[in-house]
């Protein structure tokens, strides 16, 4: 039985794993055919075979390849059994006439609620059927082109000749426009999807600084990073994950300053992407970070700033479809207890903030097994009147003391979790639960002793105290691991599992980053790694990038400064420099 | 992306090769020197000091004609495959017979000290595990949990000296020569055994972007960890005497006991656990590696790691045969390191010797 053209076009299109190292199947705008292969023919060796026997998905509905059909008929019977019409109830097919003289057929494909019905109406429809009429006769050669030049008033149209990137563009939120007697087709963009306005960061929240956080638009977040960064050379590439959601993905990257192998590195890893779905930037995470365990080693921010902040050092940046979080990489540990907050405040004020957060990192990780270890292995260390005041507050509690740590982690894991999940309007109940039972009751009943509540309590300041959600979550997991070491060997055992956790971070690598860099191994670089120089004295970006550029800035800043000036006469220069980029 | 895997730092090699040296004062190591010398020990190891450095420098003249080689290829190349291997077997078997004697020297400290219901097979098996996690992880991740640590425990140690020197009393150190001349240079000879940890830099060479570094780190990691051993040395014979000294198994324990931060923290020799842990663990994954990298590079295997754990368990099947912590380390430092000079000046003297016999017969060939 002969392949129907969807059945043959899926022979040629079928996703491979292995299609391209350096390109998407389905990725980047232009179209990508694998080396050795020719339009229409086999698929490379080694490409994936779908399972005998199963349906070919809806994700195998690829065009790549097909050309538009001169005759209008054709095309809108192939679009509508590509989109199942009339099954598909917002799959609008409107077909009119051009008003041109003699009439053209025309029609336009879209879908209803992810195009813009004014722009449509008023820069589409109206000038081609009204307008037109006035205008000349449109000719069989170059008629798209004509239409694009003359008759439409809008600031972004394509022509396109084949079939798949103007379903791409309907699918994305545009209008494919197919004109009888043309071998072309036209998209025009007339995206209008409602979605939230920028608002404030909650997550990333800071005092002073910007108070714009990233949207689940993708343009807008674009603008945003474009508008903090208004550079020429700021790359933005487009890349096309998920065979089923099409996700739109952006690199972002400086050219001329970012180490070209990281960015072909991310590059790589991102045409290695084989999935159905890439719904957020969490899951594209998971795909592309280097040893996917506990340990993130790519940052996920909603911040615009922050991710200029980066690339403008030489990482580089992705933005992922509707996603409200940015993915940067590489990523070190220092980055994480980093705040944004850090460089707006004056230096001073951003060092001792970072030492408390690294404080709370320890007070989040160490606290509970601290005590437990003092209490059950190390009592000598405790002075005499504390250790009393420890005992006699124990003294009703039927539990030994790990497990009474563990009643109280454990319950307040239990409403850290329900807090997030719970409605707001019911959101301030849970602190008033969690207290009630927790602070009063669980003491009075002797379920636990109230130093252990205070005990608790910091860890729980220590950990809000981390600036990134997933850092803070990570140490979670960790301090319970140190609850058992301490219970089972005190101080020995907290040793220990610090060790392992040494080794797993010293080992750890970021996009070739070791992920202890500046520290382990010790890199120069400029005074902001636990400590926050003045804005003045960081010339250096990160060693560890290898950026073609190593200086942020000349030397000498602040050359008004006649403490300075000498050093400025004196060369400060960019003489002797690395060269900055063309 | 941009970073090239496998370097290493020399700077980062030194303070690892530091630690694996200085790593013996937290055990007995000052007891049987002040056995040896009496108050004149620093003496003795500043001439152990001075014998190392020429066994280092001889070693690399004998492996300088092969670039990027390490100790046993080069031997294999200059004695051939047997003799080779046979040169190198006793520096094989000090690493081997030194991670052992230090996991249960260790192991008996923490439960002397910390931990004294818990048995100390449980102890050093975990001293073992960690030890063999470190050499898995390589010599990039060794190296870097080093530089970690590092400022830990220099903090520490800084504390420790600074905390404990008001209780010092320097005629303790009288006289100078100790039981005199004689026997001080002899234990000076012998001494240069306690240095032997600085062969896990002739089996590391092709790490190393620069040849040039080379003596630079070891030289340095003999000469810190020359200074480490004195400095803990002198202070355990100023504070304790000479008597008192040759009687403490653990001097870093009794030193920090004798710490006293105000009257709210009334004991603080706990908090030492750290330091004595890391330093046991990170000392002894270093050994453990040069044991485990010796032994694939007898083998000509390309990978190294399956090799961890069958040399962890003998490690710890070694650690169990002495009888108590006292007879470990009277096996390590009166049995081991007393003949460890043998090793430590043979063997780079032999390399050196065949070295230019080589090159003899090159140029008459």
């Amino acid at each position: 039985m002969p392949k129907t053209w969807l059945g043959k076009l899926a022979d040629i299109l079928r996703p491979a794993p292995n299609r391209a190292r350096r390109s998407f199947s389905l990725g980047r705008r232009r179209s990508y055919r694998p080396p050795g292969t020719q339009e229409g023919g086999p698929a490379p060796a080694g490409t994936r075979e779908q399972p005998a026997g199963l349906p070919e998905g809806p994700g195998d509905d690829a065009l790549w390849g097909e050309t538009v059909s001169a005759r209008l008929d054709e095309n809108l019977n192939h679009l509508r059994r590509l989109f199942r019409l009339p099954l598909n109830s917002d799959i609008v097919v409107r077909e009119f006439r051009v008003g041109s003289s003699p009439a053209v057929r025309a029609a336009l494909v879209f879908i209803e609620g992810l195009v813009d019905k004014d722009q449509l109406n008023l820069a589409v429809l109206q000038p081609l059927m009204v307008l037109a009429r006035a205008g000349r006769p449109l000719p069989r050669r170059r008629r798209a082109q004509m239409v694009a030049d003359l008759l439409l008033p809008h600031n972004q149209v394509k022509v396109l000749e084949e079939l798949a990137p103007l379903v791409e563009a309907v699918l994305a939120g545009n209008a494919a426009m197919f004109l009888d007697g043309e071998a072309r087709g036209l998209v025009v963009e007339v995206r209008g999807f409602k979605s939230r306005a920028v608002e404030q960061p909650t997550s990333e929240v800071v005092v002073r600084g910007p108070k714009q956080a990233f949207t689940e638009n993708l343009r807008v977040n674009a603008a945003m990073i474009r508008r903090a960064l208004r550079c020429p050379a700021l790359v933005a590439e487009n890349w096309k994950l998920g065979r089923l959601t099409r996700t739109d993905v952006v690199l972002f990257y400086v050219d001329g300053l970012t180490n070209p192998d990281l960015v072909d590195e991310m590059r790589r890893r991102l045409s290695t992407v084989d999935t159905d779905r890439v719904l957020d930037s969490g899951m594209l995470e998971d795909l592309l970070e280097d040893a996917p365990a506990l340990l993130p080693t790519m940052l996920a921010t909603e911040r615009p700033d922050r991710v200029a902040t980066f690339l403008a050092d030489g990482h580089v940046a992705l933005l992922v479809g509707d996603s409200p979080f940015a993915l940067v990489a590489p990523m070190t540990f220092t980055g994480f207890f980093h705040s944004p907050e850090d460089s707006y405040l004056r230096w001073p004020l951003g060092t001792a903030l970072r030492l408390v957060r690294l404080f709370g990192i320890f007070t989040s990780l160490l606290l509970p097994a601290l005590y437990l270890a003092l209490v059950n292995y190390h009592e000598e260390m405790i002075p005499t009147e504390l250790a009393l005041a420890i005992a006699s507050a124990r003294e009703a509690v039927p539990f030994p003391s790990v497990v009474e740590v563990f009643l109280l982690e454990i319950s307040f894991e239990l409403i850290r979790e329900a807090g997030i999940r719970i409605p707001s309007v019911i959101g301030p109940t849970i602190g008033i639960v969690g207290a009630v039972i927790i602070g009063q009751a669980a003491v009075t009943a002797s379920l636990v002793s109230p130093i252990l509540v205070i005990i608790v309590a910091l860890t729980a300041l220590g950990s809000f105290a981390v600036p990134n959600y997933c850092a803070a979550m990570l140490l979670r997991p960790y301090r319970f691991a140190f609850i058992l070491l301490a219970a089972t060997s005190g101080f020995f055992g907290i040793a220990a599992g610090m060790y392992v956790i040494a080794l797993v971070l010293c080992s750890t690598k970021s996009f070739g980053v070791p992920y202890m860099s500046p520290i382990a191994p010790f890199r120069g670089t400029g005074p902001d790694i636990v400590v926050r120089g003045p804005v003045y004295k960081l010339h250096l970006r990160p060693s560890f990038l290898r950026p073609l550029d190593a200086l942020a800035q000349r030397p000498v800043q602040r050359r008004w400064d006649p403490q300075l000036a000498g050093e400025a006469e004196g060369g400060g220069g960019p003489r002797g420099q690395p060269e900055r980029p063309r | 992306m941009a970073s090239r895997s496998g370097h290493v730092d020399g700077a980062h090699v030194t303070v690892m090769l530091v630690v694996a040296i200085a790593a013996k004062v937290f055990v007995a190591f000052p007891r049987f020197l002040t056995l040896a010398a009496g108050s004149a020990g620093w003496l003795a190891l500043a001439a152990g000091a001075l014998i190392a450095l020429a066994a280092l420098a001889l070693g690399l003249a004998a492996m300088g004609r092969f670039r990027g080689e390490s100790m046993v290829p080069v031997c294999i190349r200059l004695a051939g495959p047997v003799l080779g291997r046979l040169l190198t077997l006793p520096v094989w078997l000090g690493f081997l017979f030194v991670t052992a004697l230090t996991a249960r020297q260790f192991a008996e400290s923490f439960s002397t000290a910390l931990l004294p219901r818990t048995p100390v097979p449980v102890i050093s098996a975990t001293i073992v595990v960690l030890a063999g996690l470190s050499a898995a992880a390589g010599l990039e991740t060794l190296v870097r949990a080093t530089m970690l640590f590092s400022l830990v425990l220099a903090f520490f140690l800084v504390a420790l000296l600074a905390g404990t020197l008001p209780l010092a009393d320097l005629t303790n150190l009288w006289p100078l020569l100790g039981p005199g001349l004689g026997p001080v240079a002899l234990e000076g000879w012998k001494a240069s055994g306690f240095y032997g940890e600085f062969f896990l830099l002739f089996l590391i060479v092709d790490a190393f972007r620069r040849r040039s570094e080379l003596w630079r780190t070891g030289a340095l990691a003999i000469g810190v960890g020359w200074l480490i051993l004195s400095a803990i040395s002198v202070l355990t014979v100023a504070v304790f005497s000479v008597p008192g000294a040759e009687r403490l198994s653990f001097p870093i324990f009794m030193l920090a006991r004798s710490l006293n931060i105000g009257e709210f923290v009334e004991r603080v020799e706990a908090l030492f656990v750290f330091l004595w842990m890391l330093t046991a663990v990170l000392k002894l994954g270093a050994t453990l590696f040069a044991a485990v990298i010796m032994l694939a590079q007898y083998a000509g295997l390309a990978h190294f790691r399956p090799l961890v754990p069958g040399t962890g368990l003998l490690v710890y099947l070694l650690a169990a045969v002495p009888r108590s912590g006292g007879e470990a380390a009277t096996l390590d430092f009166r049995g081991l390191r007393e003949w460890g000079w043998t090793v430590v000046v043979g063997v780079p003297l032999v390399m050196y010797l065949l070295g230019l016999r080589r090159r003899g017969k090159e140029q008459t060939g």
